[in-house]
């Protein structure tokens, strides 16, 4: 599962980059707007993780170009911006979480990861019969993973 | 409680200058009227006209009586018959004298149908009071005195008498109202065309008989008029009443409408300084709301990095030693990063409540320069952005503020690891004449000559394409320029153009400390 991660904090970058490469995800970067609605086109990642700050566009923007081509994909915004209208904005532009700065990595691991188990339940629901092939690795989340599961 | 908006408040102060100023107008305005004097030549023209007119009626009347007084026999049809084609003749009388004086023949020739009743009856010498209303008196020695005239009492006929040839005297009375009528309505005629040039001079004027208009120009006015012409004649009294045109002056009293002026204009600049004190007073508190907002963004970023770097150095303690510290370098650089920013915060905290202080002690400039630079390598590397350091002369021991130098860099620094994305940062210090010159030059967007000066105020931050959406407090650039005005040197933005870099000069004092 590939996963688009947009902040123009390279520090920040690096260390999500690490955080979820450790649990098994493949990663994409962009440090600014433009950049991260070019990294959606070229990969098509499972979920995109903006800033909202961002040079260029910032991550309102290209929330609402990516849903205005693909509404299914995952969206979620990693935004220090922690007012009740700024998360409020980000969920009416059709992102399906937001995560306030400042955050863990199990924190982080958890919210990809509710994203990913919500993909693979509506998979499973819509074609019960194919086998599930996605495995996701992480201490501490493979219980969740299995409640995914065909009973 | 909210305050209201300073336009709100401007506003209201303004209308109630407005107010103040219309009612000080309306309270200075004054009104006089003042009687412009006719031409009235056409008047007393028409005036001498009318007299001539009544003296030519009476005259004329009093010919026809003096015929029918001559000619009138007593007991002669023809004598009614005459008396009778004469307006207002009451009856016709002949007197003979007697011994015993005027004996009243009483010798009535005609009488009117309009006449009063019962007829006058003459009577001679004394009039008994209780009579006096049914008699008229006739003074003998009046009646032979002269050849005609007329005997005028009031409250009875009017008697016009004549002394005959023959010694009789002929009295005929007259019945004054009638006579007064027909003369009124003779008048009334001629004036229609008599009155024309009056009525070319303008008016407004009136001929009138008693309360009886019988020609008139112009709208009378209520008052009376300016101008009263009475003619008098036996028959009845006619006037010409003429009126004066008026114009209204309009003046203000000066002392009213200085202090009214006075009064409007100090409320309107009340207005104007509540107006800006608001204003300032509301910027000032949105300046205060964005840094709170902006210093909080930007303490939550370093912050996830460092909880982030933890969390990952502790999972990787184990397994991988290196990457173990690697992330623990990282938490150093993120905790650095939140001590310039906490640094900034108190600094202008301290700026605004007057509590900054310069603490100059021998320093070597470099060594602080280098001190800087190095904390933020690890960031420029991220960012691909190389620094290149010229030093000159700079090794030797000054007097200086170490921290506060230090802080400027950082804060110059700082900036370029905000908004410049990659390519060479030079870093060139020199020490001149007891003055240290630093110059940090980049290769980034550059900054538009028209927020130059823009860029060093606090919660500024310019807005392009390039860094729309890039966090900040917009204290930086402010501080580091107040601190180097504090230390006795300026900060400036070297003319630069758009995308080929920014470049800021720092000058201070540094003089040698040997």
């Amino acid at each position: 599962m590939k996963i688009l991660f947009a902040d123009d904090d390279p520090i920040m970058l690096d260390t999500l980059q690490v955080c979820v490469t450790t649990e098994g995800f493949d990663i994409v970067t962009a440090s600014d707007g433009e950049e991260a609605f070019a990294q959606w086109n070229r990969h098509h990642p499972a979920l995109l993780c903006l800033d909202i700050m961002m040079p260029k566009l910032d991550g309102y923007e290209v929330c609402r170009r990516v849903r205005t081509i693909d509404p299914q994909v995952p969206i979620l915004f990693l935004s220090a911006k922690s007012e009740e209208i700024d998360i409020v904005v980000g969920l009416q532009l059709g992102a399906d979480d937001f995560i306030r700065k400042p955050f863990g990595k199990h924190e982080l691991i958890a919210r990809t990861l509710d994203q990913h188990i919500a993909k693979l339940r509506k998979r499973i629901e819509t074609n019960p019969d194919r086998p599930l092939i996605e495995t996701v690795r992480g201490v501490g989340y493979r219980f969740r993973v299995s409640e995914v599961g065909p009973k | 409680m909210d305050s209201p908006s300073p336009r709100k408040t401007l506003l209201l102060l303004w209308g109630i200058a407005v107010i103040v100023l219309l009612g000080g107008v309306l309270l200075a305005r004054q009104e006089r009227q003042v009687r412009c004097e006719r031409n009235h030549e056409a008047l007393h023209h028409f005036t001498a006209s009318v007299q001539a007119q009544l003296q030519r009626l009476e005259d004329l009347f009093q010919d026809h009586l003096a015929r029918i007084g001559r000619e009138a026999t007593p007991n002669s049809k023809e004598t009614g018959r005459m008396a009778q084609n004469i307006t207002g003749i009451l009856q016709v009388s002949l007197l003979l004298p007697s011994r015993a004086g005027l004996q009243d023949f009483h010798a009535i020739v005609s009488a009117s149908p309009d006449g009063p009743t019962p007829l006058p009856i003459f009577s001679f010498g004394t009039c008994p009071a209780a009579l006096a209303d049914s008699f008229v008196f006739l003074d003998e020695s009046r009646l032979f005195s002269r050849d005609s005239g007329w005997v005028d009492e009031p409250g009875k006929p009017l008697m016009f008498h004549l002394k005959r040839p023959s010694a009789e005297i002929a009295v005929i009375a007259v019945h004054r109202p009638v006579v007064a009528e027909a003369i009124q309505e003779w008048l009334r005629k001629w004036a229609a065309a008599s009155f024309e040039p009056v009525r070319v001079a303008g008016g407004p004027d009136q001929f009138r008989a008693g309360g009886e208009i019988l020609a008139a120009v112009g709208l009378a006015e209520t008052g009376a008029p300016d101008l009263l012409l009475p003619l008098r004649s036996r028959f009845g009294s006619f006037e010409l009443a003429s009126w004066d045109t008026r114009k209204t002056l309009v003046y203000y009293q000066p002392a009213t409408l200085a202090v009214t002026v006075v009064l409007a204009v100090i409320i309107a600049l009340l207005g104007g300084v509540v107006f800006l004190a608001q204003r300032r007073d509301h910027a000032s508190a949105a300046q205060r709301v964005s840094f709170v907002n902006g210093v909080s963004h930007e303490l939550r970023t370093p912050l996830t990095n460092i909880l982030l770097n933890i969390d990952l150095a502790m999972e990787l303690a184990e397994d991988d030693p290196e990457e173990s510290h690697g992330r623990l370098a990282l938490v150093r650089i993120e905790a650095r990063r939140l001590g310039r920013l906490i640094e900034n915060v108190l600094t202008f905290s301290r700026t605004e409540e007057g509590k900054m202080a310069v603490n100059s002690r021998a320093c070597i400039p470099s060594e602080i320069i280098s001190s800087v630079i190095d904390q933020f390598i690890p960031s420029f590397r991220r960012r691909a952005l190389t620094i290149q350091r010229v030093d000159e002369n700079t090794h030797s021991t000054c007097l200086c503020d170490a921290d506060a130098l230090a802080q400027i860099v950082g804060n110059l620094l700082s900036n370029v690891e905000k908004y410049v994305p990659g390519g060479v940062v030079t870093v060139s210090t020199r020490l001149v004449a007891g003055e240290l010159i630093l110059c940090i030059s980049d290769q980034g967007p550059g900054i538009p000559p028209e927020a130059a000066e823009l860029i060093f105020r606090p919660f500024e931050r310019i807005h392009s394409t390039v860094n729309e959406g890039a966090s900040g407090s917009g204290l930086g650039l402010a501080i580091a320029r107040d601190l180097a005005q504090r230390l006795g040197g300026t900060l400036s933005l070297q003319l630069t153009t758009i995308g080929s870099g920014s470049c800021f000069e720092l000058r201070i004092p540094a003089p040698s400390a040997s």
